[in-house]
Order: C-alpha cells, then sequence, then structure tokens
C-alpha cells in the first residue's frame, strides 16, 4: 500500500455524526474490524475545485454505498491533519486503497484520534459539504451546461 | 399527575388551575371513561404519562427513584430503556430525550447503523447518576452504534465520552494547564461510568452545573 502525503481526502459523515451539521467525532470512529479509517482522495479527480471534487467523490459512492441527503462529506487536509497529530505526540498516515478510495492508518487510541480530527476540521468549517447543497450545486451544474447548448444550437 | 396536569392545561384550558385535582378527576372520567385505578394503570405503562395521586394539603413531592443497573439490565428494548429513564432524570428542558429519538429515527432510516442498547444504558446510567447536568455539545451516533457525548467550554477545556457495553466509557479530557499559558493536558482511555463520575470529582470538571 503506498503512503499519500499531499492533498485532500472526503470523509462521508452520517446523519446521526453530525450535530447542527457539523461532523463530531463519532464521524471519525473505525468500523467494527477495520483496520482503517475509510475515506477518498480528492485529488484523483482532476476537477478545477474541492467542492467539484467532493461531487465527484459523491457521484463515485453513490454507485455502491446509500448516502442520505442530511449527511456530508468532511475534508481533510493530509499534511495539516498530520501535523496537528502530531502536537499531540500521535502518528497517522494515509495510504492508497484501490483509488480514490484511501485508509486513515492509526494505532493510537482511536477517541483521542477521532476528537483530534473532528476538532481540525471545525477550525475550518468550509471544508464540511452538506450533501444536500452538493445535490442542488450538481444541478445547477447540469442546467448551467443545457443553457449552454441550447445558446449554441439555434434548433 | 403533574405532567397529566401539565397536559390538561395545554390541551384543557377549561380547567385552569394546575392544582385542581377534582377538576383532573373529572377530566379523566371524561376523557378515558373509566374507573382512575384502571386509568392508574393504563398510563403506568404509556411512555408518556406518568400517574401519581397526592394530597392536594401537602405540596411535598414523592422522592425520585434512582436509576439502578440491575433493572436497566433487564431492559431489552429502546422504547423500554427510554421509558424507564424518562422518568428518573430531571433535566431543565427536551433536548436529550428528543435529541436520542432523533438519533434513533436517523439510525432506523440506515440500515448501516443500528443503535447499540449497550451503550444507551452506559450513557443513561452516567446521565442518571451524575445529576443535573448541563446541556451537552452534542450526542451523536457513531456508524458502530455507539453514543458520544461531549461538552466543550474552549479548546483546552472538553470532555467527550463515548459508551460502550457493560456501562462502561472511552475518555477524552482536555483540560487547560495551569503552569503553561495556552497548553491543555490531555486525559484519555477507559473506565466504568460510575467510575468517571469520581474521576471528574477528582480532576474538579463540573459538567453537572451551569459553566
Amino acid at each position: 500500500m503506498k503512503d499519500i502525503e499531499t492533498g485532500n481526502v472526503a470523509r462521508y459523515c452520517r446523519p446521526g455524526n453530525l450535530e447542527d451539521g457539523i461532523p463530531r467525532p463519532s464521524a471519525f470512529e473505525k468500523r467494527t474490524g477495520e483496520k482503517f479509517l475509510s475515506c477518498y482522495w480528492l485529488e484523483f479527480f482532476e476537477k478545477e475545485s474541492e467542492k467539484a471534487n467532493v461531487i465527484e467523490v459523491k457521484k463515485f459512492m453513490a454507485k455502491s454505498y446509500n448516502l442520505k441527503e442530511t449527511g456530508s462529506f468532511a475534508v481533510l487536509n493530509i499534511k495539516q491533519s498530520k501535523k496537528i497529530l502530531e502536537e499531540a505526540s500521535l502518528e497517522i498516515s494515509y495510504r492508497e486503497k484501490g483509488l480514490p478510495h484511501c485508509g486513515i492508518f492509526y494505532d493510537a487510541n482511536d477517541l483521542l484520534i477521532a476528537k483530534l480530527t473532528a476538532e481540525s476540521l471545525a477550525k475550518s468549517v468550509q471544508n464540511n459539504y452538506p450533501i444536500k447543497d452538493l445535490a442542488e450545486l450538481a444541478s445547477q451544474t447540469i442546467s448551467q451546461t443545457e443553457k449552454t447548448g441550447d445558446s449554441q444550437n439555434p434548433h | 399527575m403533574t405532567q397529566l396536569l401539565k397536559y390538561q392545561y395545554k390541551n384543557y384550558p377549561e380547567y385552569p388551575n394546575l392544582g385542581d385535582y377534582d377538576g383532573a378527576k373529572t377530566l379523566l372520567r371524561q376523557d378515558y371513561s373509566t374507573d382512575i385505578p384502571q386509568l392508574s394503570q393504563n398510563l403506568a405503562d404509556s411512555p408518556r404519562y406518568r400517574y401519581e395521586v397526592y394530597d392536594n394539603n401537602n405540596l411535598e413531592r414523592p422522592k425520585r427513584e434512582s436509576i439502578e443497573i440491575d433493572k436497566l439490565d433487564k431492559l431489552s428494548s429502546f422504547e423500554k430503556i427510554l421509558e424507564y429513564v424518562i422518568n428518573l432524570i430531571e433535566l431543565k428542558d427536551n433536548y436529550l430525550f428528543n435529541r436520542i429519538r432523533e438519533l434513533k429515527e436517523l439510525s432506523d432510516a440506515d440500515e448501516d447503523c443500528i443503535i447499540s442498547l449497550e451503550s444507551l444504558k452506559s450513557m443513561f446510567l452516567f446521565v442518571g447518576k451524575i445529576g443535573n447536568f448541563s446541556r451537552p455539545h452534542s450526542i451523536t451516533v457513531s456508524e458502530n452504534g455507539l453514543f458520544y457525548m461531549e461538552w466543550e467550554r474552549d479548546n483546552n477545556n472538553s470532555i467527550t465520552l463515548r459508551f460502550v457495553r457493560d456501562y462502561f466509557l472511552d475518555y477524552v479530557i482536555f483540560k487547560a494547564s495551569s503552569h503553561i499559558k495556552n497548553k491543555r493536558i490531555i486525559f484519555n482511555g477507559s473506565m466504568s461510568v460510575m467510575d468517571m463520575i469520581d474521576y471528574l470529582n477528582d480532576l474538579n470538571i463540573k459538567i453537572h452545573r451551569q459553566v
């Protein structure tokens, strides 16, 4: 498994993980029996903006996963999140798990990791994308494309 | 009776006097067409109402029963657990129970997330034993169905609890250093719910009063 050192990852947060729309530490708990926290590497999609990349993650996940409209995607910067955890003498690594899928690996107390990860996210609230907003943005993009197509086509 | 009368006050303005016991009895007879003892049993079985008869001239309230592990152990459904604790935990507002019901509904709508009743029992034991506490910053449920509670004053003062089975919990406590400015001490680990209450007292952290 290859380590990922730069870029950003998106993690799907269930509605029950959110309070007032903000992901809390429960969003970053490893599933029972799993050795890593599942997430998606945004730079894989090579879109023009972070939000556009998150929309691609949503589309990718929706193929095999029932995403809830009231859920959200938390975006974590790989370097920043590692730095925040290093300050607490904790080590995590981001590794490829069949891109765009990747995993956050760590051995430390998972509740502490979850708390610090949620805290780092709370410091940059713009990196939380409610799925409802993504759906609106995606439909706007489609309607804009249709309008452009209409103007180019006189018929 | 207290809750019933509150319900009455809201829905039956013709009985505006909350202390009007005779009026309440009439109301009960009229609306339920049943004798009081039978109604008492019905209400006792209902999760919404608690029926207590007390002497109108003696305003001393009946003492609340304390939450007990033996009784929690015997409960095997979400509704039964909630029904048991709802009258034992005194709160300033309905946030806790409303939020827990909301989380249950979200969990029911999500086939990949099933609420852990063991975690729920541990959380209620903690809440029931610690007494009148300030409103948590958040209550959430993880994908594994475990309940989380957080109290947060600022970056350097917070408590995060994750309730697991057997009345245990995992915890992360941030406490501001008394000696180094803008530094925090991090406590984390796992212990029983009852030990955590002692531990919070030892650390002089008071979540059971308004900060």
